[in-house]
């Protein structure tokens, strides 16, 4: 698949990513230039039985949104805004309304809507926030092997979502 | 790993919390164990479904061109508005879908549209994207048989691998079994050696025997055995064949260790009339042990009441050193 094509397909998502992370239209284009080139750089070596490039774009995405909100020191503000679950307000960036996302992405935003509170929270605080299972337990006063097991079921559960979308 | 730990392992692979050797380890067992894999690729596909939650925005429109600059490759999507469906997926139709909808504030819905023409470079940026929301439309079922493919055909590395790893130690048993028989036919060759070499000096006795027996010597003769003096060397044993007349005879010893350089054994004869042992020669034994030695004695026996064997400084002695008798008999 071509480079242009690629890029077309996932820098909206991508780049939304980097953006619920870091909160930062410039940080998050940095994210958004770092993974493409990335990407450009292992094209002759990617294996797509290994995973899916879409995965792979996520996965670089959310990892190195989530280095730049460390070395930014602003982790703990982020976790506690997602803590006091406050609405995502992010001013700069082009935001895309949500009345336009077509009917299979707003059944999947409406499937992570409906977890249980806890489950996202625990699975916000480690996708999003980048804390470890022990350190949502410890936010969160909760035994290690409840978190664990939240964050399991809620992704199995949006999984059961996906599925019945195949 | 218990089911537990392959579960908590594979959750923190998903989120990006496995790092360093914990990871590496972690990849190579996924690479062995197909319900591992099931179990990242459920849970991907979970955090998959988390990402598409974040609020969606618009990247930013003059990064596309810069990189597509930067790699100094033409933008292939902007030279033909038609993109060929080659894996589309969840993320795919997501993405196309907005921007498609973002186009369509810039008027990319209608790119036919006669004040498109002033903003082609603009126009023509997002015209793929709406190709590739249609193309989507028509992605999810192929993406999901495509995943299914990708899962059976890493199932089917699996089992090659498995199939291949039998295979070796096949291979490596195969090798201990033919060193083995190599080592079995080596014994058995080198036994039948001596068995050969056992049956020659045999055929080489009875042919000793025969010929004393036809010059008459043997019903003269008188035969001793003599047995071992050896703690270490209990099957040392010699045997003497004496003729009283000819005043000769012959000495065949086995199992008699091997001496020292500077020293020989030496043969005695006893004959009570005499008083003092007379000497019959000296000797050495081969590797084996073994020796036969025609001896003559230094004196006329009258009686040959015992024959006996000694270790003594090389070339021999006058007088047996009587502590240094290995083997005696008469």
């Amino acid at each position: 698949m071509a480079f242009a094509e690629l890029y077309d397909r996932h820098s909206t998502l991508v780049y939304s990513v980097a953006m619920k992370i870091l909160a930062d239209p410039s940080e998050a284009r940095d994210v958004l230039q770092d993974v493409f080139l990335a990407l450009h750089e292992k094209a002759g070596t990617f294996d797509p039985s290994l995973g899916r490039v879409a995965g792979w774009l996520l996965t670089m995405a959310r990892n190195r949104s989530i280095d730049r909100l460390r070395s930014l020191k602003r982790q703990r503000d982020y976790a506690e805004r997602v803590w006091n679950e406050q609405p995502d307000e992010q001013a700069g960036a082009a935001a895309v309304a949500p009345a336009t996302y077509p009917d299979e992405v707003r059944l999947l935003r409406k499937a992570v809507a409906g977890l249980p509170v806890d489950q996202r929270q625990a699975l916000e605080l480690a996708y999003f926030v980048g804390l470890t299972q022990q350190e949502i337990s410890d936010k969160l006063s909760q035994p290690l092997g409840t978190v664990k097991a939240r964050i399991r079921r809620g992704l199995l559960k949006l999984r059961e979502v996906l599925e019945g979308l195949l | 790993m218990n089911e537990e730990q392959s579960h908590d392992l594979a959750t923190q692979y998903v989120l990006g919390q496995l790092t360093g050797d914990a990871r590496v380890s972690f990849e190579r067992a996924l690479q062995s164990d197909p319900a591992l894999r099931a179990e990242v690729a459920a849970l991907e596909d979970g955090v998959y479904v988390l990402a598409q939650s974040v609020p969606m925005h618009a990247p930013p429109p003059d990064l596309r061109a810069t990189l597509l600059e930067k790699f100094s490759a033409p933008s292939a999507a902007a030279a033909s508005p038609v993109v060929p469906f080659t894996r589309p997926d969840p993320a795919a139709r997501a993405a196309a879908a907005i921007s498609s909808a973002e186009s369509g504030d810039e008027d990319v819905a209608r790119p036919d549209a006669p004040d498109a023409t002033p903003r082609r470079g603009v126009i023509l940026t997002f015209i793929p994207w709406a190709a590739a929301a249609a193309a989507a439309v028509f992605g999810w079922q192929q993406w999901a048989a495509l995943r299914e493919v990708s899962r059976e055909q890493a199932d089917l590395n699996a089992a090659v691998e498995s199939a291949t790893r039998r295979t070796d130690d096949l291979l490596a048993q195969n090798t201990r079994l033919t060193t083995t028989r190599t080592t079995l036919e080596e014994a058995l060759k080198s036994a039948q050696a001596r068995l050969d070499a056992l049956e020659s000096e045999n055929s080489t006795l009875v042919a000793d025997v025969a010929r004393l027996r036809d010059a008459g010597h043997l019903d003269k003769a008188r035969i001793a055995v003599l047995g071992s003096l050896l703690k270490n060397d209990p099957k040392a044993v010699a045997v003497t064949l004496w003729d009283q007349k000819e005043q000769n005879g012959l000495l065949v010893v086995e199992n008699l260790p091997a001496l020292p350089a500077g020293k020989d054994y030496q043969l005695w004869v006893i004959d009570p009339d005499l008083g003092a042992p007379v000497s019959a020669g000296v000797f050495k034994v081969d590797k084996a042990g073994k020796m036969r030695l025609i001896f003559k004695p230094d004196k006329p026996i009258g009686t040959a009441d015992k024959f006996a064997v000694t270790v003594e400084k090389e070339g021999g002695v006058a007088s047996p050193t009587m502590d240094k008798m290995v083997v005696i008999g008469g």
